[in-house]
C-alpha cells in the first residue's frame, strides 16, 4: 500500500501537480542552491549591462564633442577662449577685442580650456574705427588675430551705440546671441549666478561668477567695480532654473542697476547655440 | 480586477518605465557636458572623476535596461539595475532637497514637448528636485514592485519545470 502511494506520487510528480504541492514546493525547495544559481546569472547579466554601458559611455564620449573631459576642469571641448586685451596704447583702437579660440579635436586638445579672463577692460572711449561689414551678420564674425595665431577675434557688427539693444523693462529677458554681441562690445557683463562648482566646472567665457548665495557686500563689491551705464546679463544653467531671474530682480530692485537682463536659456542656451554655429 | 487583466497592467508599467528610461537617457546622451554640469550641481562629497565617469555610463546604463524592459529581456536584471539606479536618485534628489539647492535636477529634456517656452513656470516645477524626490520615489517603487513580481514568476516557473 505505502509503495503503491510512492508509486502513484513519484508518477504525479513530473505531469500535473496540484497548485498547492507546487507552491509548497516551491516555497520549500527553493533551496539556498536554486537561489545562488539565480543570483550568480543575475550578477553576470548585471556585469555585462554594466561593462556595456561603460565601453559604449565612454567609446561615445571620446567621440563626441560635447563629451566630458577627464582630468580637465572644463567640461566642454568646443567652448571657447575669450580673452579681452587692453586698449592699445596709441588709443586708436579701444574696443576690447573678443578672442575667440576654434574648437580643437579631441585627441590635440591638451591645454586647459578654463576660460582666462584678462580683467583688463577699458571702456571705448571712441567707437572703433572698424570697416562696415559688408552684410548684416546677426553674428559676430570671426577673423584671425594674428598671422599664425591659433587665435580669432571676433568682430561685433553691432555698434556700441546700437538703439535696439534698448531694454524697455527692467529686468528683461534676453538671448545668447543679442548678449554675446553686447558682450563683444565691451557694454554687457556676463555674470553666473549657478553655485562656484558648476562656474568651475564651465563657464560662458568672460562670465565673472556671482553665486545667487552670495553676500550683500560680494554683491556690492561686485556692482562698484562695474560703471553704472553697463548692461549685466544674469545667466543660470538653462530655462528651468529660477536663480538668474532672482538675482535680476534683486539687483533692480535693491541695488537699482539701471539695465538688467537675463538670459533665459542660460548656459544650457550658450552650449547649443555655440555647438550649431562653431565658427561664428 | 480579473486575473488576464493583471498581466496586461504589469507589461504595460514595463514598457512604461521602460520609455521613461529612453527618454531620460537620450536627453542626457545628447550633451553629456551639460549632464556633468547638473550633476555638479548636487554637490555629492565625490571625487569629480567619479562623477565624470557617472556623467558618461549613465546615460547608457539608463539606455540599455530601458531597451531591456521594452524588449522584455532579462526583465529581472534590469529591473534590479533600475531599482539601484532609482534608489541613487532619491537619495541625490533627496539631499538637494534637504540642502533647499536650487538647482534642475536634469533628468529629462523637457524642450521636446515645447513646454519651456509656453509654461515655463511648469517646467521649473518639474525640474525642481523637490518633484524629482517624489517622482524617483514612485518609480523606485514600481521598480520594486515589478522585480518582486518578475521573482516570484520565476520561482514558479522553477518549481513547475521541477528545477
Amino acid at each position: 500500500m505505502s509503495n503503491k502511494h510512492k508509486q502513484s506520487g513519484s508518477g504525479h510528480k513530473s505531469h500535473a501537480p496540484a497548485r498547492p504541492n507546487v507552491v509548497g514546493q516551491a516555497s520549500s525547495s527553493f533551496s539556498v542552491v536554486s537561489r545562488a544559481v539565480l543570483s550568480r546569472r543575475m550578477l553576470f547579466q548585471l556585469a555585462m549591462i554594466v561593462g556595456l554601458s561603460c565601453v559604449l559611455g565612454f567609446a561615445f564620449n571620446a567621440s563626441s564633442p560635447v563629451g566630458v573631459k577627464f582630468g580637465k576642469p572644463f567640461v566642454a571641448s568646443v567652448v571657447s577662449e575669450i580673452v579681452v586685451k587692453p586698449a592699445e596704447s596709441s588709443g586708436a583702437v579701444a574696443q576690447p577685442a573678443l578672442e575667440v579660440e576654434p574648437p580643437m579635436p579631441p585627441d590635440l586638445d591638451e591645454t586647459p580650456v578654463v576660460a582666462a579672463v584678462v580683467e583688463e577692460i577699458s571702456e571705448p572711449a571712441v567707437p572703433p574705427a572698424q570697416p562696415e561689414p559688408s552684410f548684416a551678420a546677426p553674428w559676430p564674425v570671426a577673423v584671425p588675430a594674428s598671422p599664425g595665431s591659433h587665435h580669432h577675434a571676433v568682430q561685433n557688427p553691432a555698434t556700441p551705440n546700437q538703439s535696439s539693444t534698448a531694454s524697455p523693462a527692467n529686468p528683461s529677458q534676453t538671448h545668447w546671441p543679442e548678449s554675446k554681441a553686447l558682450v563683444a562690445g565691451g557694454r554687457a557683463v556676463l555674470v553666473d549666478v549657478r553655485h562656484k562648482a558648476m562656474f568651475d566646472a564651465g563657464h560662458i567665457p568672460g562670465a565673472i561668477s556671482l553665486p545667487e548665495s552670495s553676500s550683500q557686500e560680494e554683491f556690492s563689491a561686485f556692482l562698484s567695480s562695474q560703471p553704472r551705464e553697463k548692461i549685466i546679463i544674469v545667466y543660470c544653467s538653462s530655462t528651468s532654473c529660477s536663480q538668474s531671474a532672482r538675482v535680476a530682480n534683486r539687483l533692480v530692485n535693491e541695488f537699482q542697476w539701471p539695465d538688467v537682463r537675463y538670459m533665459t536659456g542660460g548656459y544650457m542656451e550658450y552650449q547649443q547655440m555655440e555647438h550649431a554655429n562653431p565658427a561664428q | 480586477m480579473s486575473k488576464s487583466f493583471r498581466p496586461k497592467i504589469f507589461v504595460a508599467l514595463r514598457c512604461l518605465l521602460g520609455l521613461l528610461l529612453l527618454w531620460a537617457a537620450v536627453s542626457k546622451l545628447a550633451n553629456p557636458a551639460e549632464f556633468l554640469g547638473s550633476i555638479y550641481a548636487y554637490e555629492l562629497p565625490l571625487p569629480r572623476a567619479v562623477l565624470q565617469s557617472a556623467a558618461v555610463v549613465l546615460p547608457w546604463m539608463e539606455l540599455l535596461c530601458g531597451l531591456l524592459l521594452l524588449a522584455g529581456f532579462w526583465p529581472q536584471t534590469a529591473l534590479v539595475s533600475v531599482t539601484g539606479m532609482m534608489l541613487v536618485f532619491v537619495l541625490a534628489t533627496g539631499q538637494a532637497w534637504l540642502r533647499g539647492l536650487d538647482i534642475a535636477c536634469g533628468c529629462f529634456n523637457l524642450n521636446i514637448f515645447g513646454l519651456q517656452e509656453g509654461m515655463p513656470g511648469l517646467v521649473r516645477f518639474l525640474e525642481s528636485v523637490a518633484f524629482a524626490f517624489f517622482r524617483n520615489l514612485l518609480l523606485t517603487a514600481v521598480a520594486a514592485y515589478l522585480l518582486v513580481r518578475e521573482a516570484r514568476q520565476a520561482v514558479f516557473s522553477r518549481a513547475i519545470a521541477g528545477e
